[in-house]
């Protein structure tokens, strides 16, 4: 078989790790019509992120935003879910791998596991294994309701086969002699996903009192404390003697930042988010009942707007930040008080006294890294993270595998998804283009014909025998055969693979039945699944109702038969009057117009143009300057000594290129309609101010920002004042720098961080160390001084500003309210700054004063922008995304995604990554002829509406509006289905599909039958 | 009325009461069989007329269950169901039912637990009220 030919049978990608990065990839993927599978070593799939109870900034719940939306999303089943499963070998290349994979026995068998955990109770070596998710022990058991699958397993290395488990398990659904699968599949492209480890502080208890003092946690055991959901049940205790603590101390960087094992050299990035989480959830819940302390070395909330969020902490919600070095922690004998010794900024030491102390410990690459890398014959970086390049920053070394979320290094969740759908698209350009996704193809016509009487077939599914077992199921079913519109009632056979949903096809054929009712399982877990099933049998999917008998009848009420036979009858009786009253529910088809705008053309904006253009998409690239390049074209090298010029020269080189991309230089967009999948976009373009119109499915929007122009520090007025762009350009052309190069002094932070701009500019403290070294590389004997407010150096960033220090740059931290102070002299400029351990103000003669200035929006183009486009912006003039954590480059405009500087300020490689995001979430739409919504959506009777505007105001996307008739109109393809608009209107002119009055009250009168 | 067994019915939102309903069957929290449990998309489609039905039908209390404050799925569905209780509590004081028999109750997804313990609690509260009036007259009316 030659590669072409796998070239066009390959649609599958393979994706090592189902954290959410993992989890993010497979849905964008599976979304634009690739067959995915998804493997994951652990028993069930999540990550961390059922771990965590709540994320900054919000202090939400964001899970459900980021998993499946069973209610709409065809594209899961397109995902093979693989836990307990490594790949082991990965033969072939890009477009024509063959993945060996192997699956452990999970020791039980899902079909008959109902999660009841009595061999977890009775298992003596502690081989019973519950998913985090829903472990009661852990902080948020199911906030994830998706989490599949619900079931236990067996650790069979542990095991020692005593059998007490066999004998406690009622559904018999242990089996010991389950035995490893292997199995070879073939993938065009492979993402890894596998995430990291949390540093364990154990090693290092002598310092910080891990495993000494039980009321010195981890910041993950603080979340599961604070947990309405945890261990304690919502109570606030403190381990050792179950007292509500007062005052709490955070130690950063535990585990990270420093030279000696086994602590990481590294900066784990996103430590300092987590402990202010903490803190604030913990000052928002207990307020002056609360002293919070975090000791740090740099705070570094680096992302968008996290620098505001720091802020509000220290004054408002009274976090006390304490800038030290912790050195020991001990108890006091007398009081039991906490002691943490810490040496100050003035190198004094000092003792703080607590009840609690949260260790912000970092991540470390897990332990299996090594042995995954061989497998997938990959490069590892010093830390066992993968390698990645700067100009590709997702490539491994092996062309087809790319990495994302923190298998590259610890990073956050925002960063992760970035990472996750910029793999998605990278994956995807070694595939064959997808055949368009149509998921009603292969399906017969739907049959059911209004006013039809109702021929309904009730199926008991009851796979584990737990419902027969706990209820009478023969007296459910005679009464079942009673009720009205019924005319079958079978009890299913146990579902193995498709066959037994095939079988429910055939039947409802056979007994040409036109509503279905379900029996047995919960609509939350297998609702999707039957109504995909009945569709196939050409019923419309809204024309099945489930019983919920397991769940929410003989597992809550186990010792009462008779009680959950009589409920079951109820439940049956309700689900049966449901699905009476049910109307098909019909898609709304938007045709896709399978092109695309992307306005910028910078690196986020020409990375973007470029995947989607790979991928079959046609390109209009809409560029407002007369080259291509953006901001990039003033860089020349990236911190870790990469060139800029010629990746950026290829970039261009390849986007020119391209036949489906068509490039419109020295162009503004001036006007813009129409709704996801066809987009009409008016474009001015050259001195005659040419006007066209482009009409485009998506839009991409990638405008960058500016560079601030300081007005500080002599700026403008002395030629010896420069900012680090323009000493770039300086140290690149490499002319006339001695005398210039003799003494540098840098300024971080001029221009943001104050009170104009309190964003932090994220990649100027990188900009300094890069152009340090460089200054120190032409001129070793050069000194250079860098005056900081707090280092922000993420991951191995940090190991250049170790580089730095190393090789004699001088860091000298100033604050806020003491700033450097420049004077202008003859040969020289004089500055003069604050030295905290002297106690004492230094002054320097500089050669050269280098402003470290941030990038800000650019606000008179994005604010026309966002007008053209209906998009909101920050208030620091950035555009709004449709939720800053898990959506990072979507807009809350469908269709409508934002890459890059625009959103918030980035380095090279990050609006590199974002434009592929982008990219990779705009193929979601693309792959489609038409976009359909599926789940119920609120229609509106414009004869009862009186255009009162209280839905308009109700709506929590904004989705109603008075058309032009003077009536309500709710657009079917942005409404959410949640059914407050109706609940709200006065005149009862909305209802919602699926969920009318009529169905609502029918089902509680079924319910409540008999009752009176 | 020695062994007056409530009839409850909670309407339970899908992203966060109703998965926390099924918890506790999965993690097996026991709660009265009384309690039965109606599906909505979110808590802040239960109309009050919706709460009114189920007690002109004969249950002896309605529970709207939803997110946790602040976590609705559908950002504040969840603060105007409980806008909508009040609205429906203040009313059946009116009458004469008692504001009491309708409850807005707060989980999480994996509260299998608060779910439980909401509803036997309630449940308690409602053996403790009595028979809802209306079943009452209803019943006198049929007999």
């Amino acid at each position: 078989m030659s590669d072409n030919e796998c070239e066009k049978r390959c649609n599958a990608v393979m994706v090592v790790g189902a954290g959410i990065a993992g989890i993010q990839a497979s849905l964008d993927l599976a979304g634009a019509g690739r067959k995915v599978y998804l493997v994951d070593k652990k028993p069930a799939p999540g990550g961390y992120l059922p771990l965590l109870d709540r994320q900054f900034p919000t202090n939400d719940c964001n899970i459900c935003y980021v998993t499946p939306d069973s209610a709409k999303a065809g594209a899961p089943l397109a995902i093979e879910s693989l836990p307990l499963t490594r790949l082991t070998k990965l033969e072939g290349q890009a477009g024509s791998f063959e993945a060996t994979l192997v699956s452990l026995p999970r020791g039980i068998d899902l079909e008959r596991c109902n999660a009841c955990g009595e061999c977890l109770k009775v298992c003596p070596e502690q081989a019973v294994r519950f998913t985090p998710g829903l472990d009661f022990g852990s902080p948020t058991c199911l906030r994830y309701p998706q989490a599949q699958p619900q079931a236990f397993s067996i650790d069979l290395e542990k095991c020692t086969r005593c059998g007490q488990c066999l004998a406690v398990c009622r559904p018999g659904a242990i089996d010991m002699d389950m035995l490893s699968q292997h199995r070879k599949v073939e993938v065009g492209s492979v993402v890894l996903a596998s995430g990291a480890e949390l540093f364990d502080p154990t090693p290092l208890g002598d310092y910080c009192g891990y495993g000494r003092f039980p009321d010195v946690v981890t910041s993950l055991e603080f979340e599961q404390i604070m947990s309405a959901a945890g261990p304690t049940g919502g109570e606030f205790v403190r381990p050792s003697d179950g007292r509500r603590p007062r005052r709490i101390g955070w130690i950063q960087c535990v585990g990270s930042r420093s030279t000696v094992e086994p602590a990481k050299p590294y900066c784990s990035s996103i430590c300092c988010m987590f402990a202010m989480k903490e803190a604030a959830w913990a000052k928002e819940r207990f307020a002056q009942d609360l002293e919070a302390s975090i000791f740090f070395m740099d705070m570094r909330p680096m992302g968008k707007d996290y620098e505001q969020y720091y802020q509000r902490l220290k004054n408002d919600l009274g976090v006390r930040f304490v800038r030290c070095r912790p050195h020991s922690v001990g108890r006091d004998a007398v009081t039991g008080d906490i002691l943490l010794d810490h040496v100050g900024e003035d190198g004094t030491s000092q003792v703080a006294h607590l009840d609690m102390i949260v260790l912000a410990t970092g991540f470390c690459a897990p332990a299996d890294a090594a042995g995954q890398a061989a497998a997938l014959g990959i490069d590892l970086d010093p830390h066992g993270f993968v390698k990645a390049a700067d100009f590709s920053p997702l490539a491994t070394s092996r062309g087809g595998v790319y990495a994302c979320g923190m298998a590259l290094g610890p990073r956050d969740i925002p960063d992760s998804l970035t990472q996750a759908s910029a793999c998605a698209s990278l994956a995807g350009g070694h595939l064959a283009p997808p055949k368009a996704l149509d998921m009603e193809q292969d399906l017969p016509p739907e049959s059911s014909q209004p006013g039809q009487a109702p021929r309904i077939g009730v199926y008991f599914a009851d796979w584990g025998g737990r419902i027969k077992s706990s209820l009478d199921l023969n007296r459910v079913m005679t009464a079942t055969e009673g009720m009205p519109g019924v005319v079958l009632t079978q009890e299913m056979a146990p579902l193995r693979g498709e066959e037994g949903l095939e079988d429910l096809v055939r039947s409802i054929g056979e007994h040409r039945l036109n509503r279905v009712v379900v029996a047995g399982y919960s609509p939350r877990t297998h609702g999707r699944i039957f109504a995909e099933t009945i569709r196939r049998a050409g019923l419309n999917r809204a024309m099945v109702e489930l019983a919920n008998l397991r769940d929410q009848d003989v597992m809550v009420h186990p010792h009462n038969p008779e009680a959950a036979t009589a409920k079951a009858i109820d439940l049956v009786r309700m689900a049966v009057a449901g699905v009476t009253l049910a109307q098909p529910i019909y898609t709304h088809q938007q045709p896709v117009v399978k092109s695309a705008l992307v306005v910028g053309g910078g690196v986020a904006g020409l990375g973007a143009a470029l995947a989607l253009a790979d991928q079959g998409v046609r390109v209009h690239l809409v560029e407002r300057a007369k080259t291509l390049g953006g901001m990039a074209g003033h860089l020349r090298r990236t911190l870790e000594g990469q060139p800029v010029a010629e990746q950026l020269a290829e970039l261009v080189d390849k986007v020119v290129q391209h036949p489906g991309i068509k490039v419109i230089l020295d162009a503004l967009v001036v006007d813009h309609q129409g709704q996801v999948g066809d987009f009409t976009t008016g474009v001015q373009s050259g001195p005659s101010m040419y006007y066209q119109q482009i009409q485009h499915g998506v839009t991409i929007l990638a405008t960058g920002a500016r560079q601030y122009q300081p007005s500080e520090y002599l700026y403008g007025q002395d030629p010896r004042v420069l900012t680090q762009l323009e000493l770039e350009e300086r140290l690149a052309a490499g002319q006339d720098l001695d005398q210039a190069l003799d003494t540098v002094v840098m300024i971080q932070c001029v221009g943001s961080r104050n009170q104009q701009n309190p964003a932090c500019g994220r990649i100027c403290c990188q900009n300094a160390v890069k152009n340090a070294l460089w200054i120190k590389e032409l001129r070793p004997q050069a000194r250079v001084i860098v005056l900081y407010r707090d280092m922000r150096m993420p991951y191995r960033a940090e190991e250049a500003y170790r580089r730095a220090r190393e090789q004699g740059v001088l860091f000298v931290r100033y604050s806020e309210d003491d700033p450097p102070k420049v004077e202008r002299q003859e040969q020289s400029l004089l500055v003069t700054f604050s030295e905290k351990i002297l106690a004492r103000r230094l002054a320097v003669e500089a050669s050269t004063l280098v402003l470290s200035t941030p990038q800000v929006a650019d606000d008179e183009a994005t604010e026309e922008l966002c007008e053209i486009f209906h998009l909101q912006r920050t208030p620091t003039g950035f555009i709004l995304e449709d939720n800053v954590k898990v959506r990072p480059v979507d807009t809350p405009a469908p269709g409508i995604f934002a890459a890059g500087s625009v959103l918030a300020p980035k380095s090279i490689s990050e609006a590199r990554t974002q434009g592929l995001a982008a990219a990779g979430r705009a193929l979601t739409l693309l792959a489609q002829d038409s976009l359909s919504v599926a789940g119920g959506v609120a229609k509106v009777m414009s004869e009862r509406c009186a255009s009162c505007l209280v839905c308009v105001r109700a709506c929590p996307v904004a989705v109603p509006f008075i058309n032009a008739d003077g009536y309500s109109q709710i657009d079917p393809a942005k409404c959410q289905g949640c059914g407050v608009c109706a609940a709200e209107c006065p005149a009862k002119a909305i209802q919602l599909q699926g969920y009318t009055d009529d169905q609502i009250m029918g089902r509680t009168d079924a319910l409540l039958e008999g009752v009176l | 009325m020695i062994d007056f067994q409530p009839v409850i019915v909670a309407f339970a939102c899908s992203y966060c009461a109703y998965t926390a309903a099924d918890m506790a069957g999965v993690q097996g929290f026991a709660y009265p069989e009384g309690v039965k449990i109606v599906q909505v998309p979110c808590s802040g489609k239960v109309d009050s007329l919706h709460i009114l039905r189920a007690l002109q039908k004969g249950a002896d209390g309605v529970m709207v269950a939803g997110c946790l404050e602040g976590d609705c799925h559908f950002r504040n569905g969840n603060r105007r169901a409980a806008q909508r209780v009040r609205y429906v509590q203040a009313l059946l004081e009116d009458v004469g039912i008692g504001g009491q028999r309708v409850l807005m109750a707060n989980m999480s997804a994996g509260q299998g637990a608060v779910f439980a313990a909401t509803a036997s609690h309630f449940w308690e509260t409602i053996r403790a009220l009595g028979q809802n009036p209306a079943k009452l007259a209803a019943s006198r009316a049929a007999a």
